[in-house]
């Protein structure tokens, strides 16, 4: 029943496998490693010098370097020697237990030789991320579509009058003609109205019927009263004349004061025309969130994804570990659907349980900390994964960042925290903004960062500050208008002092990105007062052209006001004079009636009285 | 070729002297493998049975290749029964669970839809496959092979080089 043949090739097959295992493990380990980070990484992560030993389950590497996914020609990271210890007991499990891992020699974004990007097809698909990350990229989307787009053609900061004046088809000369042609019109009118005026032969005649009156001559009361009664009469047409007088004169200084205020028509015909001028380099909107968001917003906003892309990570593969049945897949041919079910064994699929890290971050700072609880199941263990890293550099700088990852709970909760201070700008790039130097060439910064989800919420503050600064000239750009490029170097000159602020708030209410920084009411008053320079430059040299466009027209509306409305006017006054005249010689001619009246009263009561006393006189006698 | 290769084989086999019990049982050994992939602990097992015991390895070789597949067009079959068992009926979820805690039997990779599927499969066609493997070899053995041996196909391809650089027919 047995076959002898068989059972010696079996172990021989078995003494094989055991030899080639010992053999190739190394390399083996090295290829796993490499390829299950990459997957999580999507970018290459590469292991060299790596040791095996497979009866302790010790491994140990030289060096590792993992590349940035969004940059292959630097690594995210990469380490010196690293050693840790697999738990042997778990693996029959497939549990995988890692005590205690050594980082030494830690640096971040150094250089590679190589491009340590993945081809497309091979990165790995951790499934849809969770709704709230989903939610939080689209609104990082939005908020980076409805940004504001800074094209520096549309901010002229250099105006050509002359081709502004080649386009510009001024309506102020015709405008100024018809009003001239206007007035002309009117003031002929009264140039030919007023001399030929009826009033003035009234006048004369009034003044001739006064004149014949001789009071002296009157001797009778009936006399008095009848050259009282032409006096009246006199005063009453003298009353009439004046009331039409008054109306032509208040008619006439209307037709002035429209004159008067013609300067000023002309003025705004002037200014509509310049505004039409402008309207084809109009400048665009400039305000302190504009510029906020055009100097640091889409750098913030890409760090913001990323962050929640890193976040979104660590959830999707936290949800899949926790997820009990999965739904049913649709799966390729043979491959079928994996269906985990309850550990009874409290241990986790992955865990390392501390790693120790030391080495020297992006800016220098040589920094050591702990890395604690990565763990697939975090419930498991009931410990959350924390991180503390910290570090102290030359001359006063220092690092201390650390975070957890809570997913225990009904809601996952995301905390970080990073406080950077005395680190040197020296290199660091400032700003893609064109109004701005692009990298600091000194200066000292300090950076307070939290960022904290939880569940659906999320609530970033980043705080930097920068003092000291001193930007890296920069070569004036030929494609750059000359105004824009002094306007860079006196924005460099003048910024000394530096803070941003950022807040990102989302919850299912509302989703909020804030940025506002010390340079924005700089930027925007410089940029404004430029713009304003150039335009009032321009403005004078067109202003200059229409008014020696339209001087023909001015100039005859200078003469119409000072010569010609001087002249009516001096018509004018000599009428209100005769009227005047006329008015005081009815009032003389009225006095002496009244003055010959009361002598002629006297007469007679003294002839009555002395006619009396003879009568009585002779009665006594 | 192998295909050429592996109907010569079967002619060979079904003409040799071998048990048909021992041919019949390589047939099923090889069908559980076709039946399952070469992840799961199932398989070396099953080809360490078929090495211990004497087991006709042909027969085993040509199953394996056959119901691997017939495997790969009831795939949509095999998942769904995979999955009624694993996911749907909650009456098993304990036997699963308590089976997921053996590290032998998490290693067989069971609680794929697909293996389990596959394995449900096999294990329900061993007997049957068993039985009507053996009697059909019996029957050809009995009534067919001569007439088999007359036609002209055969004849034909038994005569060709082709043939002959492949293996050939050895009579027994």
């Amino acid at each position: 029943m047995l076959r002898k043949k068989g059972l010696i090739i079996l172990g021989a097959i078995a003494a094989l496998s055991v030899a080639i295992s010992v053999l190739i493990s190394d390399a083996w380990v090295e290829r796993r490693i490499e390829s299950f980070g990459s997957s999580i990484v999507g970018a290459k992560v590469e292991l060299t010098g790596i040791r095996f030993s497979l009866l302790k389950l010790h491994v140990q590497w030289r060096g590792l370097q993992v590349a940035d996914p969004d940059n292959g020609w630097f690594n995210l990271f990469e380490t010196g020697h690293c050693k840790f210890k697999i738990d042997p007991a778990p693996l029959f499990a497939r549990k995988v237990i890692i005590e205690d891992v050594q980082v030494q020699e830690l640096r971040f974004n150094t250089e590679r030789k190589t491009d340590g990007s993945l081809p497309a097809r091979k990165k790995a698909d951790p499934g849809e991320p969770p709704e709230i990350i989903q939610k939080m990229k689209q609104n990082l989307k939005a908020e980076l579509e409805r940004m504001p787009v800074f094209n520096s053609s549309e901010y002229v900061f250099s105006i050509d009058p002359e081709s502004l004046w080649e386009k510009l088809s001024p309506k102020s000369p015709e405008r100024i003609r018809g009003l001239v042609e206007g007035y002309e019109q009117k003031f002929s009118r009264w140039e030919r109205e007023i001399p030929n005026l009826q009033e003035q032969e009234d006048l004369e005649a009034l003044t001739a019927r006064l004149q014949a009156i001789d009071v002296k001559k009157s001797s009778t009361p009936v006399e008095l009263q009848q050259n009282l009664r032409t006096v009246n009469e006199v005063s009453k047409i003298l009353d009439g004349l004046r009331n039409e007088y008054q109306k032509l004169r208040t008619e006439f200084e209307r037709d002035v004061e429209d004159l008067q205020r013609a300067e000023s028509t002309i003025i705004l015909g002037i200014e509509d025309d310049l505004n039409s001028a402008f309207d084809s380099v109009a400048p665009p909107a400039i305000s302190n969130r504009n510029v906020a968001m055009w100097i640091f917003g889409e750098r913030i906003t890409s760090r913001v994804e990323k962050f929640v892309g890193f976040v979104g990570k660590v959830r999707t593969y936290s949800e899949k570990a926790r997820r009990f049945i999965p739904r049913k897949e649709k799966t390729p041919r043979l491959r079928g659907q994996t269906i985990r079910f309850e550990d009874k064994n409290p241990l986790p699929n992955f865990w390392i349980k501390q790693i120790a890290l030391s080495g020297v971050s992006a800016t220098g700072i040589r920094m050591e900390g702990a890395i604690e609880n990565i763990v697939t199941q975090q419930d498991i263990i009931d410990r959350a994964t924390t991180l503390k890293v910290s570090g102290e550099g030359k001359g006063g700088s220092g690092l201390l960042f650390a975070g957890s990852i809570d997913h225990r709970g009904e809601k996952p909760k995301e905390l970080f925290t990073l406080e950077m201070q005395g680190f040197s700008l020296e290199g660091t790039d400032f700003s893609p903004f064109p109004l701005l130097p692009s990298k600091f060439s000194g200066g000292e910064g300090r950076l307070s960062a939290t960022v904290a989800f939880e569940g659906s919420d999320l609530r970033t503050a980043v705080t930097f500050w920068g003092s000291g600064l001193r930007f890296a000239p920069e070569e004036h750009d030929a494609a750059v208008s000359p105004a824009l490029n002094l306007l860079r170097s006196e924005l460099a000159d003048s910024i000394q002092d530096l803070s941003v602020a950022v807040t990102v708030i989302q919850n299912p209410a509302e989703f909020r990105l804030k940025l506002s920084s010390s340079i924005d009411e700089l930027v925007v008053g410089r940029a404004i007062h430029l713009m304003r320079e150039e335009r009032e430059k321009a403005r004078e040299v067109l202003e200059e052209k229409l008014k020696e466009k339209t001087s023909e027209y001015t100039g005859t509306l200078e003469e119409m006001k000072v010569k010609r409305v001087g002249e009516l006017a001096n018509e004018f006054e000599d009428i209100d004079l005769s009227i005047k005249s006329v008015r005081e010689l009815a009032l003389q001619k009225q006095q002496e009636i009244e003055e010959r009246a009361r002598i002629l009263l006297k007469e007679k009561q003294d002839t009555a009285g002395e006619k009396l006393r003879k009568q009585l006189l002779n009665l006594g006698q | 070729m192998l295909f050429l290769r592996l109907i010569g084989k079967l002619a060979r086999l079904l003409r040799s002297g071998e048990s048909p019990a021992s041919i019949a049982a390589g047939f099923v050994m090889g069908m559980m493998i076709g039946f399952l992939s070469f992840r799961t602990l199932f398989t070396p097992f099953i080809i360490l049975l078929i090495i211990i015991f004497n087991v006709n390895i042909s027969a085993a070789i040509f199953a394996a290749v056959l119901f691997r597949l017939i495997a790969y067009l009831i795939d949509p079959v095999l998942h769904s029964l995979g999955y009624l068992l694993l996911a749907d009926f909650s009456v098993l979820r304990g036997t699963w669970t308590f089976l997921y805690n053996l590290p032998f039997f998490r290693h067989t990779r069971f609680n794929n839809t697909v293996v389990l599927g596959g394995l449900l499969i096999g294990l329900v066609l061993i007997y049957p496959v068993f039985i009507a493997v053996k009697r059909l070899l019996v029957a050809y053995r009995d009534r067919y092979q001569e007439k088999i041996r007359r036609w002209k196909i055969v004849q034909l391809l038994r005569g060709s080089k082709v043939f002959q650089f492949l293996g050939g027919i050895r009579h027994p």
